[in-house]
Parts: structure tokens; sequence; C-alpha cells
């Protein structure tokens, strides 16, 4: 079996007496999109400079590739990073900071780097703006380009920090495409620390939520939404009277609601949905229009953070 | 080197672009001003005790107004980004200590030529090695011990170091010019500065060795 290639286990840091990370452990797999959540202050940014090597742990293991990157300068070549800031150089042109990232990361040929530079400017759709200096590009270009200098290397990892904040939804969208593109036909595992709960759970596979500097939970989005999740559907009847009857049918069955007016809210699990609709369609009730709704990731990171 | 190489070419492209650089070379030419208006009586003899004073201020001036690229990458976030990289602190320190070091050393050399040569001054080989040889040396130093202190201070405390260099350099500038006070630029003069620079920046390189990453990292908060 494929080792991991982030491995954090019993990883603790204590800054000034006060413990910023409190044991926290998990596996990134390769060719993964990993979601890492939380509030402001939880210890996401400081779990990612541990990983960088920019910090040290106060005890516990946090690996890159099964080295660490503040011993390990070679294995740098092998990680790419997208920080809060984008890293860009404002007097530089587009394509002379990715000249200049590309040398420092070892790309000595010199035709090889053109060729990069091109491709990855096309990728990110900065070719024609290739020329331009980099501090009068809009946050959404520079966010693309700083995608675009992650990659010059070629790296196995990405490490990312709030890759879309700011953008607008256009922008948002290219980003997020580009991070997809990016895993799925490059094979790059990406480690994706972000608030944006709707971009976490359309591109990521496995989601760990971080609250005080311990991790509250951590599998797959899917199965978290899943095991927390709360569906719900909302008939509306045609007089109250209606829904009156079935809030007492609902009471008796012990069936959680929510009654406005004439319409009522069922929460109900996957298992259930029938034993709840197929006793009111006997009932002969006039219903006006049924919706259902599904908690996204954002409701379900609510109740994790707050505690519900 | 490869690495710094690239540095220093980056930074020179900067520099070229930057608007700072026009400001320096405008205070150096009001300082000149200022300078061949308030010397023209003076005898020749004197040139000789002004000389070594305003090559280095120059040259401090112009490094000093050139290090705050390290404060603008550190708000920016780019030295963030760098040290994740395969540069290491020191060749970062270095790169951009050296190129910082050139580009005032050069500016600091022209405009001390510019004020000889106006003033009719043939300067003797004493005062030449000075020039162009103890001026950068002592100007690396300073620089080098300066790109360190920025590396290692919070925003708040650069500022406040900045206030107290521009308050020094001033303060020198104006005691030189009021008091006027003369120091003939012997070779033994030339061998205190130059060892005193050359140990400064052996020391400063040794200590970046020792840089703590995590502390530089936790002053960009």
């Amino acid at each position: 079996m494929e080792q991991p290639v982030i491995i954090v286990e019993n990883l603790v840091k204590k800054i000034n007496d006060r413990f910023i990370l409190n044991n926290i452990s998990f596996n990134v797999e390769r060719r993964e999109i990993f979601g890492y959540l939380g509030p402001n202050g939880a210890g996401k940014t400081t779990t990612l400079r541990i990983l960088l090597g920019l910090m040290r742990p106060t005890s516990g293991k946090a690996l890159v590739l099964e080295g660490n990157l503040s011993k390990d300068i070679n294995l740098r070549r092998k990680v790419g990073v997208i920080l809060e800031n984008d890293g860009l150089y404002n007097k530089l042109t587009a394509y002379e900071n990715l000249d200049f990232y590309s040398r420092i990361y070892g790309v000595s040929n010199s035709s090889e780097r053109d060729r990069r530079i091109k491709k990855l400017l096309d990728l990110v759709g900065l070719y024609d703006e290739k020329d331009k200096k980099v501090g009068y590009y809009s946050r959404g270009m520079r966010r693309r380009l700083a995608i675009a200098r992650a990659l010059i290397h070629d790296p196995e990892i990405v490490f990312m920090d709030e890759s879309t904040s700011g953008l607008d939804p256009e922008a948002k969208i290219i980003v997020r495409n580009l991070i997809f593109q990016l895993a799925r036909e490059r094979d790059v595992t990406i480690f994706l620390i972000s608030h944006d709960l709707d971009e976490v759970e359309r591109l990521c596979s496995r989601v760990a939520i971080l609250v005080g500097g311990r991790i509250v939970a951590l599998d797959t989005t899917r199965r978290l939404m899943h095991s927390l999740e709360r569906r719900s559907i909302e008939i509306t009847f045609k007089n109250m009277q209606d829904a009156m009857e079935v809030a007492k049918y609902l009471d008796n069955m012990e069936i959680l609601y929510n009654l406005h007016g004439n319409s009522i809210r069922i929460f109900y699990q996957d298992s259930n949905i029938s034993r709840v609709l197929k006793p009111l369609v006997m009932m002969g009730l006039k219903i006006i229009d049924i919706k259902g709704n599904v908690e996204s990731l954002y409701d379900v990171y609510l109740k994790i953070v707050r505690g519900d | 080197m490869s690495l710094i190489s690239t540095l220093v070419k980056k930074e020179f492209i900067e520099v070229i672009r930057d608007k700072s650089l026009g400001a320096s070379l405008f205070s150096i030419l009001l300082f000149m001003g200022i300078f061949l208006f308030t010397t023209r009586e003076r005898p020749s003899y004197l040139m000789n005790t002004f000389i070594p004073y305003i090559s280095l201020i120059i040259g401090l001036i112009v490094g000093f107004s050139l290090s705050n690229s390290i404060v603008r990458e550190k708000r920016e976030g780019v030295i963030e980004t760098i040290l994740c990289s395969p540069m290491k602190l020191k060749e970062l320190w270095l790169g951009k200590t050296l190129s910082i070091s050139i580009m005032s050393s050069v500016i600091a050399v022209l405009s001390t030529y510019i004020i000889l040569m106006l003033n009719n001054y043939e300067p003797d080989l004493t005062m030449i090695f000075y020039i162009l040889f103890t001026v950068p040396l002592f100007i690396l130093a300073c620089i080098g011990l300066l790109s360190l202190i920025y590396f290692y201070l919070g925003m708040r405390q650069i500022q406040i170091a900045n206030y107290i260099l521009f308050i020094s350099i001033f303060l020198i500038l104006f005691t030189i010019l009021k008091i006027n006070i003369t120091t003939e630029i012997t070779w033994r003069t030339i061998n205190i500065i130059t060892s005193f620079s050359v140990t400064t920046f052996i020391i400063t390189f040794y200590v970046v060795d020792y840089a703590d990453i995590e502390k530089i990292i936790l002053t960009l908060e």
C-alpha cells in the first residue's frame, strides 16, 4: 500500500504556554484533495507552517513525503506553496516572476524554463498578460499567477492557504476549476485550507475540521455530511387544518418537525422518508407544494464548530 | 551561488523600476547641492576632511532607502513564500545584502567623484583607496546588519528602528557640517574602518546561520 504523502501524528504546538495545536493526527493520501477547515485562530496556518518547516513542533511528528521540510532543502523542490499572500513581486512581470521562481526551484535549463512558463501561463489564462507588471494585476489574476508559480517546478504536493479568498464569483470558479484540473490531470496532492465551505464541499475528497487546536472531525466529505445531516422536506398544504393534522401524526411518530402556518418542515433520516410520506398520501390531504432540502457542508461545519 | 546571483539580478531589476531609487537620487542631489553651495568658499584642504563622511553618508542613505524592500516583502508575505523554497535564509540575506550594497556603493562612489570633480580636487592614493574599497566595505557591513535586524523585527519595531537610524544619520551629518570635524584620511583610519567593517560583516554572516526562522515568521503576524 502506498505511504501517505503527509503524516501528522500527535502534533502539539505551544506558544507562550498556550496550546495552538493540541495532539492532532491525520494523514493525506497521494492524489487527494484534502480540506483543512476551522474558524479563525483554530491553528490551521500553524499546522501549515509546521508542515512547511517554517515552525518547529513542540512535540509530535509532521512529515511531508516522509521527510521534514525544515531539514531537507531538496525535498522542498517537490512541494508547491500558495500562502494567503501570493508571494509575487509587483515590480516584475508575470513572466519574470515565474522565471525567478523556476530558477530558485532549480529548473536550470533556459529552454525548459521558457516552455514551462509559457505552458503554465496558458493554463491559468494569463499568457496574453505575461509582459504586464504584476502590480497592475487584479486579485483574481494574481491568484491564478500564484497557482502557476506554485506549479513551475512540477511539485507532487501543493499547499494552498485561502486560495480563493477575496475573489469575485467568476474568478473563484476559474481558480476552483484549476485546482480540480491539477489534482485530476497532473496527479498532484492538494492540501487546501479554506473558509469557503462551498469550495471545500465541491473539491475535497476528505476533510478535517479543527477547533481550538484539536481535530473535531476527520472523514470523507460525503460521510461527514451524511453522518451529521438532517434532511428535511417542506410540505405546503391548502389549509392550516391539514398541516395541524399532520403535526399530530408526526408527534405520535416522534418525528421532528417545524410548523409555519399551512407549511410543515419534516426532518427525517434517509431510511424513513417513505414511512413519513406514505401515510400523508393515504390521509388524502390537499398538498400544494413539496420541497426537499439537504444540508450543505456549511450547516455541518457550523454544527461541529458550535458543538451542536 | 547561482541562487544568490538570481536574487541579485532580480533585485537590480526591481530597484531600477522602483520609484524609491529616484527618491534616493533626488535626496543625494539635494545633499550635494547643499554641500557644494556651503563648501565653495572653503580651503581645499577641508575637502579631505569632508569627503570621508560624505561618501559614507550618501551610501548609507541609499542603502537605508533600498533596504525597505525587505520590509515591503515581509509585509506582502513574499519572504514567507521564499522561505518555503529551496533558498536558505542565509542565501536570501546574502542576496539582499549584496544587491543593496552594490547599488549603494556605486551611487556613493559616483556622487563622491562628482563632488571632487566639481571642486577641482585631485584625490591622492589614500583617498582613492578609501572611496573605492573602504566605503563599499563599510556599506556592506552596515547593510548586512540592517537586513538581519529587519528580518527579526516586527513591523512596528521596524518603524521605530527606522526613526532612530534616520535621526542618527541626520545628527551625524549636522554635526559634521556644523563643527567642521577634521579627520584626514590616513592609512591608519582606513585600517580601522576596514577592520571594523570586515569584523562586523563576518560576525553577521555567521549569526545568520543561527537565525531562528520561526521567530522571523512570527514577526509577520
